[in-house]
């Protein structure tokens, strides 16, 4: 047995497999209270000015964007790296942490895929916007046409993008359905009207739970997390080589692939910080997602976090190494140039903050762990953000340098994928099983014997 | 109890360790058990009711090098084959050379085909699909019950005292007889009906004329309240005869006149060197070979694929006339349906190229 598992269970409060099943049903079986219709309406109002906005700027032109001849991608794809960056996290605690046989997953993995499916949505919808005709869409994929066929070209990393993005979503989707089948099913069982278990009976797929299942399940499961564990490498790896393959200053870098992807875990760990802690306060799962869970994201957050200063410490090191003086230049102008407090916040949030996290009575502290999460979130915003402004507001030729800020329109957009975010969320959190229960139950015993031991040493050493 | 009839027996449990002693002991009386419904998987139940193991993974290796192959040919048939486009100069006649821009989309297919595959089999395998209707027996088998199926064709006593001795918390035993058999087909009458739903809509819109002329949603973008590029008023032209760095002016026109004089006197700057003509080739390979084909034959992937016609031979018989200088001229400024090379290529290149045309004329 591992050391930790003999001091810290993952399921507290003794409880059984039925206690499982009651309190993971819990949400979908009681009444909504207030304070979710008042956080629904609020994302959901948020969602409606966002549409408004897209609306805005599709029958408009990109025109109604901030974007000059100079900077002519920044909000959009600022907001596009985040969010797909966010997503990574859901894949990684399911897929990586299933391959490690790290148990403390089970608890949350749901939550966070969710996260993931949501967030690649709202990642989606920013190139989409760009296209300026949407409708169009489908031109993106190697369809035939009446040009004699002109084929997209598979040699640009936009489009890698479009594959890359378009697997994620459905192979994210898959994974988090056949996890979810069983724990439709035990909501269907148990369902009392004759609607509400129609619509679960549809969506469990008519799950029976014999032995051969499971034992495909399973298989499937691990294959999957197999799968996807290279996919999520690969995804934000293609997502930087948007930048990486240009020859702009502060984008041509080899660095790019590792550092995106640590960057990618490091904000989608803090996102399933802030959801996670909202969720067991709001879904009364304070058993089973403890304060060892939290403290274990947090050492994630720690290490990736990290990771993300070293890659930061490396560019400055590479701009001087190296000897190109457009590289020096875009350091110091990102450093000290007029985005200056977009590089200091970006700093001040991802390099410096998470390192508090060394001190124990932090790690496991609610309220902290709370406000880093955001911080964080925050801090990896401005980090696309200067790595994309700064690099082309001013590039090679100083008669065309330029300053971006955004329009209204942009930032409205940017809410409205907040709030779409949110309400697909709370959406879930309401009609979904928020917690893996059947994988959870397998844990169940162990982990209360583990309880129980700590119980008794505590005891004895009272005595 | 008449000997021909079947029964069913369930057995309830709430643990699943108790569940596995009573297995093993039915099992040790010569019991065999037909099924085990579970809330969760149960590890230590697949070797004691001797399950085999699932080779479902299979279906992701195997579908995951259809996903290999198909993207391979699909790329090598997109960018290689039908319309190789040159972007960026980089090698359109072999895929080999070009492959390392394809690795990151042969992944994706890979993993999609692997994934998608996969899970289809696995829901077909599992008979899951949306309208089925429920396999568990008792619906406390998804919460926190545990249930073992016996099937015997004789006397049922034995085996409900066993399990009731064993632990478990109910018992029930069926006639099969009573039971009515459903049918496959009746089961998922509604897939059906939805699959009928989704092939008619799909259906109708296939042959339907084409609109004409095309809808315009946001005629927006169509028409530019900025200037369009290079058109008058546009930008700031640069100051008269700047050029940049390291870029050699070529003096003569882009006109009649200016191709006759190319041809009369124009002169290869650069000496007939074996590495000049190397390079000529590699480039030439790059730039031309689309349209004018390896040998210089006017049978390029393009020509062969009908995408671009009346692309001349360079042999003497068919150019009679052209010359190091007109050829370079054409290069630089294209010639009716062929376009300009000299953004894509220096001077120099472009020399280099002419040397390699002209050993294809011989
Ligand atoms: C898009 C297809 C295309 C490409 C690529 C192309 N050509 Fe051509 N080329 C043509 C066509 C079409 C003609 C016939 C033009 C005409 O006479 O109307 C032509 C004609 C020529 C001629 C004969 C011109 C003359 O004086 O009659 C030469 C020489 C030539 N090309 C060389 C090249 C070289 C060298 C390259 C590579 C740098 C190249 N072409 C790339 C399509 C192409």
């Amino acid at each position: 047995m591992e050391v930790h598992k003999i001091n810290t269970p993952l399921i507290l409060g003794n409880k059984t497999y039925k206690d499982i099943t009651d309190d993971v049903t819990a949400p979908i079986k009681n009444k909504a209270g207030k304070l979710w219709w008042f956080a629904f309406l609020l994302s959901f109002s948020a969602f409606l000015a966002g549409v408004g906005a897209i609306v805005y700027t599709i029958s408009t032109g990109i025109g109604v964007w901030g974007l000059n001849n100079t900077v002519s991608w920044a909000w959009d794809i600022t907001n596009f790296v985040w969010w797909i960056g966010i997503g990574h996290a859901g894949t990684l605690i399911s897929a990586v942490l299933l391959l490690f046989r790290q148990k403390w997953r089970l608890s949350i993995s749901r939550s966070a895929e969710a996260m993931t499916i949501f967030a690649v949505i709202q990642a989606a919808l920013f190139p989409i916007i760009h296209m300026g005709r949407p409708w169009l869409m489908h031109w993106m994929f190697p369809l035939p046409n009446t040009y004699g066929s002109l084929w997209v070209n598979f040699n640009s990393p936009l489009l890698w993008d479009v594959f890359a993005i378009s697997t994620y979503f459905l192979v994210s989707l898959m994974f988090w359905y056949v996890g979810l089948i069983p724990d439709f099913a035990t909501i269907r069982d148990r369902a009392i009207k004759p609607f509400k278990k129609h619509i679960y009976s549809i969506l469990s797929f008519g799950w029976s739970g014999k032995a051969k299942h499971w034992q495909r399940h399973e298989e499937v499961s691990l294959v999957l997390a197999g799968i996807a564990t290279p996919l999520v490498i690969s995804v934000h790896t293609i997502v930087s080589f948007d930048f990486a393959t240009s020859i702009i200053p502060g984008w041509h870098s080899t660095i790019f692939p590792p550092y995106f992807v640590a960057g990618a875990i490091f904000s989608g760990f803090a996102m399933v910080q802030t959801l996670i802690i909202i969720m067991r306060k709001v879904a009364n799962l304070k058993n089973y997602i403890t304060i060892y869970h939290i403290q274990m994201m947090n050492k994630v957050i720690l290490v990736t976090g990290s990771i993300v200063g070293l890659a930061y410490a490396t560019e400055i090191f590479m701009a001087w190494y190296s000897g190109v003086e457009l590289e020096q230049y875009t350091l110091i102008n990102r450093a000290t140039g007029p985005y200056w407090w977009a590089y200091l916040t970006m700093v001040l949030f991802n390099v410096l903050s998470p390192q508090l996290l060394w001190f124990k009575n932090l790690r496991s502290s609610i309220v902290f762990t709370f406000i880093l999460s955001i911080v964080i979130n925050i801090g990896m915003w401005f980090e696309r953000f200067v790595i994309i402004v700064t690099s082309l507001h001013r590039d090679f030729l100083p008669s065309s340098w330029r300053m971006y800020s955004p329009t209204y329109v942009e930032v409205l957009i940017f809410i409205g994928t907040l709030g779409f975010f949110f309400t697909l969320f709370l959406l879930y959190a309401r009609t979904f099983p928020i917690i893996a229960q059947s994988e959870l139950k397998t844990i169940l015993k162990e982990e209360n014997s583990i309880a129980k031991n700590k119980q008794a040493n505590q005891s004895k050493e009272i005595k | 109890m008449k000997k021909d009839e079947t029964y069913i027996v369930h057995g309830l449990f709430n643990d699943d360790d108790v569940l596995i002693n009573s297995i093993k002991s039915a099992q040790e009386k010569g019991f065999k058990v037909k099924e085990v419904y579970s809330p969760f998987p149960i590890h230590k139940l697949n070797d004691v009711i001797g399950l085999k193991s699932t080779r479902i993974s299979y279906s992701a290796l195997i579908s995951g090098l259809v996903g290999l192959l198909l993207s391979v040919w699909m790329i090598w048939y997109m960018m290689i084959f039908d319309w190789p486009q040159n972007i960026g100069g980089k090698p359109i006649a072999s895929f080999i050379k070009a492959m390392p821009a394809f690795v990151p989309v042969i992944f994706e297919i890979i993993v999609l085909f692997a994934v998608v595959f996969m899970v289809i089999s696995y829901f077909f395998k599992n008979k899951l699909f949306p309208g089925n209707k429920k396999g568990n027996p008792d619906v406390r088998t998804t919460d926190n019950m545990f249930l073992v199926e016996f099937i015997l064709n004789n006397d049922t006593k034995q085996i409900v005292e066993l399990l009731k001795d064993t632990g478990a918390v109910e018992v029930k035993v069926f006639n099969v007889s009573d039971k009515k058999e459903i049918k496959f087909w009746q089961k998922s009458a509604e897939i059906i009906s939805l699959l009928m739903i989704a092939i008619t809509i799909i259906s109708c819109n296939s042959n339907a004329p084409k609109r004409n002329p095309a809808d315009v949603f946001m005629p927006d973008m169509y028409k530019s309240v900025a200037y369009e590029p290079y058109s008058e008023n546009s930008m700031l032209k640069p100051v008269l005869g700047t050029i940049k760095r390291g870029f050699m002016p070529y003096e003569i026109d882009n006109t009649l006149q200016g191709y006759n004089n190319a041809l009369a006197s124009l002169k290869m700057p650069i000496k007939q060197t074996a590495f000049n003509l190397k390079q000529g080739k590699e480039l030439y390979n790059i730039y031309c070979i689309s349209c004018h084909g390896k040998n210089g034959d006017g049978n390029g992937k393009l020509v062969l694929n009908e995408k671009i016609l009346g692309i001349p031979e360079y042999s003497k018989t068919k150019l009679p006339n052209i010359t190091e200088g007109s050829i370079f001229h054409v290069i630089t400024y294209g010639k009716n349906m062929m376009g300009s090379h000299s953004s894509q290529l220096t001077a120099t290149e472009r020399w280099q190229i002419v040397q390699y045309v002209l050993k294809l004329r011989e």
